[in-house]
């Protein structure tokens, strides 16, 4: 194995060797060799990749059973209340060269940052008609808890949501919309 | 037509699924999808019937595209079961106790895997790419994922409590360990000792755990050639502390098999 130009990331390389063909010694050798640096964590999926597979024929428990039917409501319920949640990065893309905002704009929406009370109804009704869904919708969906964005919670090591939601106006600014346009998108009458 | 893979192996080249995968998948897409969701409810891997789940991850993704949420649900819940299944409970072997930790990774592992699927839904994702190379292995990643993160939240990583340097392993120490060696395979119920063992090397503090790991695969703990792969240069440790650590955990290892034989 030749490392890349570029050193590949720690979930990478531990994937990688995750979904071997082999994961005798002489992978894992090979894989300590090239990343001294994640050689603790190579172990440690060894060990896990030797553990033998419980017997699959065992009845699931309740508790299980109630994991997996929450799990379901989770991913069949919000996607369908949260009109954001469903869109591909392209999509969410092409909203805001619709609106003609900064992607990143969207994404706070999305993150839930923006202080609902501070957008202009022209700009949700312009925002609600991209998205297929109404004002309505759009407001309640914006009002709860995202359905998406899990994996970026994961990740961190805190919870998510540590950001404060601010205006709607600073959002534009933040996200160096000049000024002309942003007051503009605030004086409702677009 | 089978979608070719997008994630890329670390040296450039596409991933492929398993060749047998791929005959398997052709052979499956022909069949009704009543047929089909018959047979992956089939958990048993020696079932001759039996559809790996690398398969199962295949047309959970190829349901994309035909927005028949029904389907994917059936197969949603076959797959999440399987995954549950895979993992370590929590309950300890002798049925009254239970492992906190196997809990969290459990639960870690399971909504991991979960977000994952939701993701794929929206947009493809990569990292669904590996569950259809190698299933068991990308979960034994999730699993490895969780368990870092749920030792950093109960701190086990600390360092142990004596002097490396300088620190003597205590004779008791040593008696216990002997020449107990719990990675030679006994013959008898070697399911549930393999389990009782999983479990009791999981409970040690990781760098013992790692040593442990390290002398099942084979590797030196030390070595006057300079080229060899030990255990040693590894963990940077020296030859002693590796010994030291070694013998402690063999001690505890021994200490707890002995517990579940005496129940």
């Amino acid at each position: 194995m030749s490392p890349a130009a570029h050193q590949p990331s720690k979930e990478d390389v531990l994937d990688a060797f995750a979904v071997e063909r082999d994961w005798g010694r002489e992978a894992l050798e090979r894989y300590l060799r090239a990343y001294p640096q994640f050689a603790a964590e190579l172990i440690d999926l060894s060990r896990e990749l030797a553990r033998e597979i419980p017997d699959s024929d065992t009845p699931l428990s309740t508790a299980d059973q109630a994991m997996i039917d929450t799990a379901w409501q989770h991913h069949a319920e919000p996607a369908a209340a949260d009109p954001l949640a469903r869109l591909s990065t392209q999509e969410l893309r092409n909203v805001a060269k619709r609106l003609d905002v900064p992607r990143q704009v969207i994404t706070a929406f999305r993150e839930r940052r923006v202080i609902l009370s501070t957008v202009p109804r022209s700009f949700l009704a312009c925002f609600a008609k991209t998205v297929d869904s109404s004002i309505e919708l759009l407001v309640e969906a914006l009002s709860s808890q995202p359905s998406s964005g899990l994996a970026r919670s994961y990740k961190a090591d805190g919870k998510p949501g540590g950001e404060e939601a601010v205006s709607f106006e600073r959002v534009l600014t933040d996200a160096g919309v000049p000024d002309e346009k942003r007051v503009q998108l605030m004086s409702d009458a677009n | 037509m089978i979608a070719a893979l997008r994630k890329r192996r670390l040296t450039g080249e596409l991933y492929r699924r398993d060749p047998k995968i791929e005959a398997l998948l052709v052979e499956l897409s022909s069949l009704s999808r009543d047929d089909l969701i018959a047979r992956a409810a089939h958990s048993n891997r020696s079932d001759p019937s039996y559809i790996p789940s690398e398969c199962l991850v295949y047309f959970i993704r190829a349901s994309r595209a035909d927005n028949r949420e029904t389907w994917f649900e059936r197969l949603y819940k076959i797959l999440t079961a399987r995954v549950l299944r895979s993992l370590p409970r929590a309950e300890n072997a002798d049925g009254r106790t239970e492992s906190l930790t196997r809990g969290v990774i459990r639960e870690k592992v399971f909504s991991r895997f979960v977000e994952l699927l939701a993701a794929d839904r929206t947009e493809y994702s990569e990292k669904l790419d590996y569950f259809e190379v190698r299933f068991d292995g990308a979960l034994a990643s999730l699993r490895r994922d969780a368990q870092e993160q749920a030792w950093r939240d109960e701190n086990r990583s600390a360092p142990l409590e004596y002097d490396e340097e300088t620190g003597e392993i205590s004779p008791e120490i040593e008696r216990a360990a002997g020449h107990f060696d719990p990675l030679a395979k006994p013959e008898i119920d070697a399911e549930a000792y393999r389990q009782r063992l999983d479990a009791a090397i999981e409970a040690l503090p990781p760098e013992q755990s790692r040593i442990i790991e390290m002398l099942r695969q084979g590797f030196p703990i030390d070595s006057k050639e300079p080229g060899v792969m030990t255990i040693a240069k590894t963990l940077s440790r020296s030859e002693k502390t590796v010994r030291t650590y070694r013998d402690k955990a063999l001690a505890t290892l021994r200490a707890s098999l002995a517990e579940g034989d005496e129940r």
